[in-house]
């Protein structure tokens, strides 16, 4: 009786746990409301606020600073009353006093070398000088700074659908990107001493005002990156007059900026489905040569944009070729400097041009007139339709193929970016994956549709195991604050992606996959949407519960490790005596013989029933093998109750098989079986998660073929992230380690090199 | 307590090289028979061509100079300042196979040890490239007699202990 009760009680455990974790995520969402519908979609009471610029900018080559004059137009359109309107200052990430400095965390070990030292000591002067904050009358606003946000107080609330304009004028020290880091500031070229500037995240902006969390209060510390109001944009930008500027948005007065022979290859390049240089190396370089002192104004207008940011450089080349979207032309250009060639040249454009096809086809049509690709070394970093992207050859112009894929990969992610989240407006600052991880996705399939088998670096399933694997103590749910991360990269772009390649071609499939995540693009473009909208839309859009697969692949740590544990055999009996009593016999003929058995056959001359006939009776006698009368008249009973369906049944000699299996690594994943037979072929069985459901410990599943399996493979398409693959298989499959391949096969050299060397260079 | 310092100095600084990748796995086997440990640390490329500049050596693109025997010792001293294990008190000394460049940018280097002893403990330290890149994080998966451990090392936690299971 006790033995029942403790056995009743495990079971209640087990069951539990299953129940948790395929428990409806209740808690963990908001609740739906007329703001934001339980289907995911907006609500009948969505609103956003409306943000339009009108800047004013001036680049001081000479001394590296920006000066500007901005005035925001603000649009309250919630139902609500705002006291106070909330302003990011980026920039203040800079200042020498700043909190990123502050926060990070320091040991003694930290400064090992001179560098070290030098690092840590070196002030730069950054952040913004806010020179003043007036309304539109010219009266003077009350306004306080608090780190990298800034309060302006209108003088009196701002009422639903009501406006406010307001201008601040501001300048600040453009940071070395060579030296102080950062997504954004200027490279420095000693060798013709000049400059190239990538500017962003470089005016005062507005904070998003919604229902979700009032104004997006969280610092900039440097990580969670931002998310800004839509609004239109002028913006005028005073330059050296050498100086090629790229930017967010159109050109509006090309014919003053522009030289004639510029505009008529521009004209030619608005036609061309290829690349056209309206800006070669040689004009470019000729360029560099003498600055000047005299001025030009670009000038830049852009509607229905949450940013806006540019480049500049008497160092670029250009290029520019058209781009057609369900009958919409798009201008793709790209900015660099010689140094990017002969990589940026042959590449750049096609790229831009490629992932907005690509992305237009999985998400939404791309609304935008341009979409600009800039080459900044080092990085990569994404704005409204530019975005700064690194991948450099050497400087004889040589470079490795993984320099070459890392250029492709770089830009594709950040032109992508236009997607998630410039129009796809999510918090960066609140969750990174939202952009990075759905981004990191739709990257991959871009990547693969450029080139076949293209050595992706995120996505793929089995891709993600080293990261997700054993210890779990140090790292965190995808469902973590951006600046809260352990390994950023595995967690907000390579497990996202990774989640939402399983849910593509393995949970939903691709029909049903692509149709959600399709739908939820469409409701939340240009909108601001958050976890729950993107949960909720694909399981509804999808007609799939999938609160298990987010609560395992986005609120846990667990990994998939599913082991195949045994295989039993069986065949149906089918009554027939001679079959059976034949089938016993040879199963008996196989069973091993006792040792004590084997050695009294030779030590043992004689038994006393062998010397002794009259020892022997009936049984001793009988053979039990032999088909008799009886057996035959039963057997033919039996088949007389059976229909024809039933015999033909009984004589398909069909296999069984039970299998079991644990999930040792706790995140509950579908079962994906591969059974090989001897003639060759195969044969696969896709098990949903939900088997798990009562048990998610163990289970078994009995699987039925016509044919003898010869062995039987766990995920045999590596779909699931299983993360130790040496459980896979029965009968096991000894996989060689990485090192001992390396080691037998002996051979590392790079191909390109081989080559080279093969020719005698 | 004075400070003592290296004589390299840092041509770029961590904050440059703004990138999400920081991180590095490490598999190792011990080999029964050979007694030898059998290691794979797998590490981004250009990580590795950083932090192999940062000691002051002629590193240009790592892909191009697997054959090159300077880099390949410099890698190797490198590797084993950066991944040291000691069985009891006896510390395994790591001589650099070779290594790979992916196309997708990682990088594979291949480690062999000269015969130890696997004793009851193993003690590791994992701190590698996280001098060069404050938030690097490395992995650690260890096989010994079929069973595996994993372990995670951070700035705030370079060493760790595995219990060897008989």
């Amino acid at each position: 009786m006790k033995k029942l009760v403790l056995l009743t009680s495990l079971f209640s455990c087990t069951a539990l746990m299953a129940q948790t974790k395929f428990a409806q995520l209740d808690i963990e969402l908001p609740t739906p409301n007329e703001y934001r519908t339980a289907a995911g979609a907006p609500g009948h009471g969505y609103y956003q606020q409306k943000a339009d610029y009108k800047i004013n900018l001036t680049l001081d080559d000479d001394n590296q600073i920006i000066r500007g004059e901005e005035i925001i137009t603000y649009t309250n359109n919630s139902p609500d009353v705002l006291e106070y309107l909330w302003i990011q200052l980026d920039q203040n990430l800079y200042k020498p006093d700043a909190d990123n400095k502050l926060i990070a965390v320091e040991k003694m070990e930290d400064f090992r070398s001179i560098g070290d030292v030098e690092r840590k000591l070196m002030v730069f002067e950054g952040g913004y000088n806010i020179e003043s904050v007036a309304a539109a009358s010219g009266e003077k606003m009350r306004y306080a700074i608090n780190k990298t946000m800034m309060r302006v107080d209108p003088a009196k609330p701002l009422g639903p659908k009501q406006s406010i304009s307001f201008k601040i004028k501001w300048w600040y020290n453009i940071n070395d990107r060579m030296k102080v880091g950062g997504r954004s500031g200027y490279e420095y070229f000693a060798k013709d001493k000049n400059y190239l500037y990538t500017i962003a995240q470089f005016f005062p902006r507005m904070c998003v005002y919604n229902d979700v969390e009032g104004w997006q209060n969280k610092q900039f510390l440097g990580r969670g990156e931002f998310t800004l109001p839509f609004g239109d944009y002028e913006v005028n930008i005073t330059v050296p007059a050498d100086h090629i500027v790229a930017g967010t948005g159109e050109l509006q007065n090309g014919a003053e900026v522009m030289s004639a022979d510029q505009r008529t290859r521009m004209s030619k390049a608005k036609t061309s489905n290829t690349p056209v240089l309206i800006v070669t190396q040689k004009e470019a370089e000729d360029n560099e040569k003498e600055g000047t002192k005299s001025t030009k104004t670009w000038k830049f207008k852009a509607k229905n944009v949450r940013d806006f940011a540019f480049a500049s450089s008497r160092k670029f080349m250009w290029d520019a070729q058209n781009t057609v979207v369900n009958g919409k032309n798009i201008l793709c250009m790209s900015y660099y400097p010689k140094e990017g060639n002969p990589l940026w040249e042959r590449y750049s454009t096609k790229l831009v041009a490629h992932t907005i096809q690509t992305y237009s086809k999985y998400t939404i049509d791309y609304p935008y007139p341009v979409a600009i690709s800039v080459h900044a070394n080092y990085i990569g970093m994404e704005y409204p339709m530019i975005c700064f992207n690194g991948g450099r050859p050497e400087e004889d112009g040589t470079y490795s193929e993984s320099t070459k894929y890392g250029m492709w990969g770089v830009i594709i992610h950040e032109v992508g970016h236009n997607f998630f989240p410039m129009i796809i407006n999510s918090d960066e600052r609140q969750w990174s994956w939202m952009d990075e991880g759905l981004n990191t996705f739709v990257q991959y399939l871009t990547e693969q549709e450029w080139e076949r088998g293209y050595p992706s670096r995120r996505g793929p399933a089995y891709m993600i195991t080293d990261y997700m694997r054993g210890d779990r103590n140090h790292i965190s749910p995808i469902m973590t604050n951006s600046e809260s991360i352990w390994q950023f990269g595995n967690n907000a772009y390579g497990k996202p992606a990774t989640a939402l390649n399983i849910l593509r071609e393995t949970i939903l499939g691709r029909e049903l996959f692509d149709y959600a995540f399709k739908m939820y693009c469409e409701r939340w473009k240009f909108k601001h949407p958050t976890p729950a909208d993107f949960f909720r839309t694909m399981e509804d859009a999808s007609g799939t519960d999938l609160d298990w697969f987010w609560r395992g692949w986005f609120y846990s740590t667990e990994y998939v490790d599913l082991s195949m544990d045994y295989v039993k055999h069986f065949q149906m009996n089918t009554e027939n005596p001679d079959t059976e009593k034949s089938f016993n016999k040879d199963l008996d003929g196989m069973k091993p013989e006792f040792i004590g058995d084997i050695r009294n056959k030779e030590s043992i001359k004689q038994t006393v029933n062998e010397r002794d006939s009259l020892i022997d009776d009936y049984y001793a006698k009988r053979n039990i093998y032999e088909v008799d009368k009886l057996d035959k008249e039963d057997y033919k009973k039996f088949q007389e109750k059976l229909t024809p369906e039933q015999k033909a049944l009984l004589a398909s000699n069909k296999h069984f098989y039970e299998l079991s299996f644990t999930n040792k690594g706790g995140l509950v994943s579908p079962i994906i079986i591969q059974a090989k037979f001897a003639d060759g072929t195969s044969e696969v069985i896709r098990i949903p998660a939900e088997i798990w459901k009562m048990d998610d410990l163990t289970v078994t599943k009995v699987l039925i073929f016509d044919k003898e399996v010869v062995q039987f493979i766990l995920d045999p398409f590596l779909e699931t992230a299983d993360c130790y693959t040496e459980n896979n298989a029965f009968p096991p499959i000894n996989k060689p380690s990485r090192f001992k391949v390396f080691k037998e096969q002996g051979n590392n050299e790079n191909p390109m090199q081989r080559e080279k060397r093969m020719n005698g260079q | 307590m004075r400070l003592f310092f290296t004589l390299t100095l840092l041509c770029l600084s961590n904050l440059v090289y703004a990138h999400e990748f920081f991180f590095s796995f490490a598999e190792m086997e011990y080999n029964a028979t050979s007694k030898h440990f059998e290691l794979t640390i797998q590490a981004s490329t250009h990580d590795v061509e950083l932090a192999l500049r940062n000691q002051g050596l002629n590193v240009k693109e790592l892909e191009f100079q697997t054959r090159d025997s300077i880099i390949k010792k410099g890698l190797e001293q490198w590797l084993n300042k950066g991944f040291q294990v000691s069985s009891s008190l006896e510390k395994a000394e790591f001589s650099l196979i070779g290594f790979e460049v992916l196309p997708n940018g990682l990088m594979y280097a291949y480690l062999e040890s000269k015969a130890i002893n696997l004793e009851n403990e193993l003690h590791i330290q994992y701190d590698l490239l996280m001098s060069d890149f404050p938030e690097q994080q490395n992995k650690l998966t260890f096989t010994a007699s079929k069973i595996k451990q994993t372990a995670v090392f951070l700035p705030s936690k370079t060493e760790e202990t595995l219990i060897i299971k008989p």
